[in-house]
This record gives structure tokens, C-alpha cells and sequence, in this order.
């Protein structure tokens, strides 16, 4: 786990990064994990504990879909794609945490309160 | 000596057996262990310390076992009869665990067992009577096949 990021922040994320991630093509659990460490330039780094469970909530809830394929190797790999519903979710999300950002900014610039 | 096949497959049956996970979460984390072992071995890391390092990299299996656990089932009741009845019941068979298997088939059982008799009782007398039995059990065959596999854990021991 990163010393920067407190595991609220790395739970609340976890759904817009997988969403994110698979936006960018279908994929599967280690490679996931890989990417998120890779794009965080290692600060951020899964659990597979963390992961699987979100994947699999991800798919009850048809934001994602499975399907099995091989690995290079020849052996059975699950992949993840991201549904509709999914791209959807994921503007939302997008759309919050730019919010969320911005609102962040505005309380840093304003003058704290003279009392 | 170290077997990497030998290991692998124990610790799949544990994970199976602890947590009646279904085939198909266990499955997803052998590909991460064997994807984990092979960027270890790429390192030079001989395979023996790399399994071992993979499987901790997992953390602690009760806890890991308890959330794999948590997650639902993708696939609706009505999805499920509906791939089986096309013949896509694998990828549904792997979601389930084994108890859901066992009770998949007693309920089948069950449910075939008194069509039979009830046809059997409605068409007493009739020519139909005698391909009754026959034809319940070969439309009985398709669910039973769909999901009378093995999961993969016990097929890679044989």
C-alpha cells in the first residue's frame, strides 16, 4: 500500500481507475494491477484481495463484462470489458472527481477567516 | 523437488475447499499466481521462492478467501437456464461453487424424476408411454452434461 494515499482515498478510487483502465481495452486482474502501479509511477499499488472483489461487484452490477480467453502460455484467463453502463458510470465518476477537484481549489485559494 | 504444477494445484483445492469459492475465482488466481511466478523467474528469481513469494503476495489467504467470497453472482436465474439451454453453460458452471453444483443436480434430479412419473401417469394406455421415460432423460442429459464437468482443479490432477 502507498504511504501517500490513505485507504479511504485508494477504496473511493478503485472503481473509476478499473474503469478507467479498461477504457482503454479489454484486460484482466494482473495486468490491471500492473497498470495502476505503472500509471502511478509505483505510489499506488493494489492488493489482489482489493482488486478481484471489485471486479467481480463491477460485473453483478453489468458494469463490466467477462469473458474467458488464453493466456500466451495457453492457460485460462478471465478478461474484463467495459460495458455501456460502465462508460457511462465512468463519466460520472469523472465528472464528480473533477468537482470534487475543483472544489478543493477554491477553499485553498480563499482567505482563511478573520475572526 | 519443487513442482510448480504440484503446488499450484494444492493450493487451489485449499482455496476451493476453505472458501466453496466457484471454479472460476480460483481459476482467475491461478493465472495471477503463474503470471506473478513468471515476471519473478524473468528476474532470476529461482521458482521455488518465486511461487512462494507470489502466493504472499496475495496476502492472507482467510482474508482474501473472505472477500473473493463476498462478491455476487453476475448471472440471473433466468440467464443461467437460458446459456444452458443454448449450450453456453460453462462460463456459468464456473461461477458456481460446489455445493451450488450438488444442489443444481439434486434439483434436476428431482424435477425429471416427476416429470416422468407424471407423463408416465398421463399417458398410461398410449403408444407415447413407452418413449416417455426415454425422451424426459435425453432432454435431462443437457443440463446434466452442461454441468456434470469436473471443475478444472480436480481435471488437472488426472
Amino acid at each position: 500500500m502507498s504511504n501517500a494515499f490513505s485507504k479511504d482515498l485508494i477504496a473511493a478510487s478503485a472503481v473509476p481507475l478499473v474503469l478507467s483502465i479498461l477504457k482503454q481495452g479489454d484486460s484482466y486482474g494482473y495486468a490491471i494491477i500492473q497498470s495502476i502501479k505503472t500509471a502511478s509511477g509505483g505510489q499506488l499499488e493494489w492488493s489482489e484481495g482489493m482488486l478481484y472483489p471489485v471486479l467481480h461487484r463491477l460485473e453483478a452490477k453489468g458494469l463490466v463484462k467477462a469473458y474467458w480467453g488464453q493466456s500466451e502460455t495457453g492457460r485460462k484467463r478471465k478478461y474484463y470489458a467495459l460495458a455501456r453502463e460502465g462508460r457511462e458510470e465512468l463519466d460520472q465518476s469523472r465528472q464528480a472527481w473533477a468537482d470534487m477537484f475543483r472544489i478543493l481549489q477554491t477553499l485553498d485559494k480563499e482567505a482563511p477567516c478573520s475572526n | 523437488m519443487f513442482e510448480l504444477e504440484v503446488e499450484v494445484r494444492e493450493w487451489c483445492e485449499r482455496m476451493r475447499r476453505q472458501f466453496g469459492l466457484p471454479q472460476g475465482r480460483v481459476l482467475e488466481l491461478l493465472d495471477h499466481i503463474e503470471c506473478e511466478v513468471q515476471r519473478l523467474q524473468n528476474q532470476g528469481v529461482p521458482i521455488e521462492d518465486a511461487f512462494r513469494r507470489a502466493v504472499a503476495g496475495l496476502g492472507e489467504p482467510d482474508a482474501l478467501g473472505r472477500e473473493l467470497s463476498k462478491a455476487g453472482n453476475p448471472y440471473s436465474v433466468p440467464q443461467v437456464l437460458w446459456a444452458i439451454a443454448t449450450g453456453r453453460a460453462q462460463p456459468v458452471r464456473e461461477l458456481l461453487n460446489d455445493k451450488q453444483i450438488m444442489h443444481w443436480h439434486l434439483g434436476t434430479a428431482l424435477f425429471f424424476a416427476g416429470v416422468i412419473l407424471v407423463g408416465a401417469w398421463l399417458l398410461k394406455g398410449t403408444a407415447m408411454a413407452s418413449y416417455w421415460t426415454s425422451i424426459v432423460i435425453l432432454v435431462w442429459m443437457i443440463p446434466f452434461t452442461a454441468l456434470s464437468a469436473a471443475p478444472a482443479c480436480r481435471r488437472r490432477r488426472a
